[in-house]
């Protein structure tokens, strides 16, 4: 069987694995804070610190509601 | 020393101007910093979104089959909002993308996912950037502050 080859943008990236798909989260959530706490702080130069403290923050929720609900599946399943 | 905005141009075109080019609403108002931040970071997302799950995650509405109903036919698609609201890049991928091969599983969620947040990013950043407009004095206060 012969596959075509790996296309950038044109075909999904060939990233298999829980893990990996996981690290996808990153990213996001970075964007997500830069471009949020670029919009809310009054100066430019507290972006860095202020990003950082609610990627953690996005992070640190995630993995807690990940932990609850497997607690929670291991419990009623 | 406070800096001059570039130009004074009403807030409806600075919001059409920062949708169509992520972060240029702000470049308008001479918040170069803060415009390039959010610009970038908008379309690196995007890019990335598409890098993910391929180009065909920008899927549009098929407007030649309305059948009459023009909100039906956006609703069968909403992620196409989201990403609608990235400005250009939206439109040319949305342009490009059903001509390309389909995206599949759990690489087309993601990509669509990236692509949609970039745009509803791009969609705060444009209410943002035309309040700032209407504000007598829209730039950030740290020229006057120390390092």
């Amino acid at each position: 069987m012969i596959f075509p080859a790996y296309t950038p943008f044109i075909q999904p990236l060939p990233v298999w694995g829980h893990l990996a798909q996981l690290a996808w989260v990153l990213p996001i959530c970075a964007a997500l804070s830069i471009v949020y706490k670029s919009i809310r702080c009054h100066t430019m130069s507290r972006v860095p610190r202020e990003a950082a403290v609610i990627f953690a923050m996005i992070l640190g929720g995630m993995i807690f509601a990940a932990a609850v609900l497997a607690l929670l599946v291991k419990l009623l399943v | 020393m406070q800096k001059r905005r570039p130009f004074k141009a009403p807030a409806l075109v600075i919001a059409i101007v920062n949708w169509f080019i992520p972060g240029s609403g702000y470049l308008m108002l001479g918040q170069v910093a803060r415009g390039l931040t959010i610009g970038l970071t908008i379309l690196i997302l995007f890019v990335l979104g598409l890098l993910i799950g391929g180009i065909h995650v920008v899927d549009p509405p098929d407007f030649s089959v309305l059948h009459g109903n023009l909100v039906r036919s956006i609703l069968e698609k909403p992620w196409y909002i989201g990403q609608f609201m990235s400005g250009a890049i939206g439109l040319i991928s949305g342009w490009i993308g059903p001509t390309q091969p389909p995206s599949h599983a759990r690489a087309n969620d993601i990509g669509t996912l990236y692509t949609a947040v970039a745009g509803m990013l791009n969609l705060l950043a444009t209410i943002d950037s035309s309040y700032r407009s209407t504000l007598e004095d829209p730039y950030e206060p740290s020229t006057a502050e120390g390092p």
